[in-house]
């Protein structure tokens, strides 16, 4: 290891050496970039040497690169899932294309989710399974619903959507069935329903089914 | 409220969108390898906003992924703000006393290989770089790929491997000065 009375070192150890030395600094957070001002760097807002130097200081500060990742994290889901554009490209979605969002999320039954840890458990379509109504009822009629038991559930939450995702009729009950009179009141159009098992937390839940209410 | 009895009170659609977009930040953290209880924290802190805002907000009906976006993007900050405050609350001095307990009473002459003097010197030889490639090199030090340096700043690809090599060429300088040899091959 020795060079002329000095020391060699690969990139690999300098690399090593950095990153212990991140791991042990602790810096007086009252000097830190403020949460808002590390944020505006993952956004790339502002100008160049001002992201500049919050890069600098985030990247000598141990703490300061968890909430700079962290806050990555919380955006790149965003610019994914596209509710927001990538960095740089920065814009709110325009209303028809929020629609498409909603839409997106509402068919997520349909969307095959790397599993996670989550408390919380994304579209499981093996879940509760629907038995009634069929694709169409009359409109002005209430309307029946029926699924099969799920061990462990001690409530079930239905919801039907409308065509925007929004929740046109939420009911909850402990049986198996449901009639539900406000379904009366629904326009004809096309609307989708579900069920969640819940015991109580939320468990598994069923497909997303197509519901069209119709004129008699 | 506790996180399950906050997800009970958010409608079904709702509830799957924040779910999924749990789940999207989870496989992002994965890869910045940050710790799941800080995301956890996170959409703890989504779910019970959203259950506050439940029947004063028409968006909260909704299963609208830019609004839980923007949920999220204000809750992250809000636990961060929370967490420096609880740092500043809790004092914790750093007392010298362990570390000289560590160090060796004599200078040791392969001591500079083994950590913290290594650590210090690369520190300080980075201070001394120009602010322009600085924090190119920290990133480069710290693990980050170069599409990742190019992406944070919205540099092209020449532009950041122009400002990593010079960077680092600073560096090699610096730390050639301190008697530190920096072996190019491996790398």
């Amino acid at each position: 290891m020795g060079h002329d009375g000095g020391v060699k070192v690969t990139e690999a150890q300098l690399k090593e050496a950095y990153q212990a030395h991140l791991a042990r600094s602790r810096t007086d957070r009252a000097s830190c970039p403020a949460p808002e001002v590390i944020q505006a760097l993952v956004r790339r807002v502002g100008n160049e040497a001002t992201r500049l130097a919050t890069l600098d200081h985030v990247m000598g500060c141990g703490e300061c690169r968890t909430e700079l990742d962290l806050l990555r994290s919380v955006e790149e889901a965003g610019v994914r899932l596209g509710a927001v554009r990538a960095a740089g490209r920065r814009r709110w979605m325009m209303p028809a294309a929020l629609a498409a969002t909603v839409l997106l999320a509402v068919g997520l039954g349909r969307v095959a989710l790397e599993p996670s840890g989550d408390t919380m458990r994304s579209g499981d379509a093996t879940g509760v399974v629907l038995v009634a109504p069929g694709a169409e009822v009359p409109a002005g009629a209430p309307v029946s619903f029926a699924w099969h038991p799920v061990e462990g559930a001690s409530r079930y939450r239905l919801e039907v959507l409308n065509q925007s995702g929004d929740v046109a009729i939420e009911a909850e009950t402990r049986d198996t069935a449901l009639t539900s009179g406000s379904a009366a009141s629904l326009a004809p159009g096309s609307y989708q329903w579900w069920v969640i098992a819940l015991s109580p937390a939320p468990g598994p839940r069923s497909e997303l089914r197509r519901l069209r209410v119709v004129t008699p | 409220m506790t996180f399950e009895e906050a997800g009970q009170h958010l409608s079904l659609a709702l509830e799957a969108a924040v779910s999924r977009y749990g789940a999207m930040v989870r496989q992002v953290g994965r890869k910045y390898r940050l710790d799941e209880s800080d995301l956890d924290e996170v959409m703890q802190e989504v779910r019970i906003r959203l259950w506050r805002a439940r029947g004063t907000s028409e968006q909260v009906g909704e299963a609208n992924t830019s609004y839980i976006y923007r949920t999220a993007s204000t809750a992250a900050l809000d636990v961060l703000r929370r967490r420096r405050s609880r740092q500043a609350d809790r004092h914790d001095p750093i007392e010298e006393g362990p570390v000289s307990v560590l160090s060796a009473p004599t200078p040791d002459p392969h001591g500079i290989l083994e950590g913290s003097e290594l650590a210090t010197k690369v520190a300080q030889a980075i201070d001394t770089i120009a602010e322009s490639r600085r924090p190119a090199v920290r990133m480069h030090l710290a693990g980050y790929p170069r599409e990742e340096i190019a992406s944070l700043m919205g540099w092209t690809e020449a532009k950041t491997r122009n400002l990593l090599y010079r960077g680092l060429a600073d560096l090699r300088e610096r730390l050639a000065q301190e008697g530190i040899g920096w072996d190019t091959t491996e790398a």
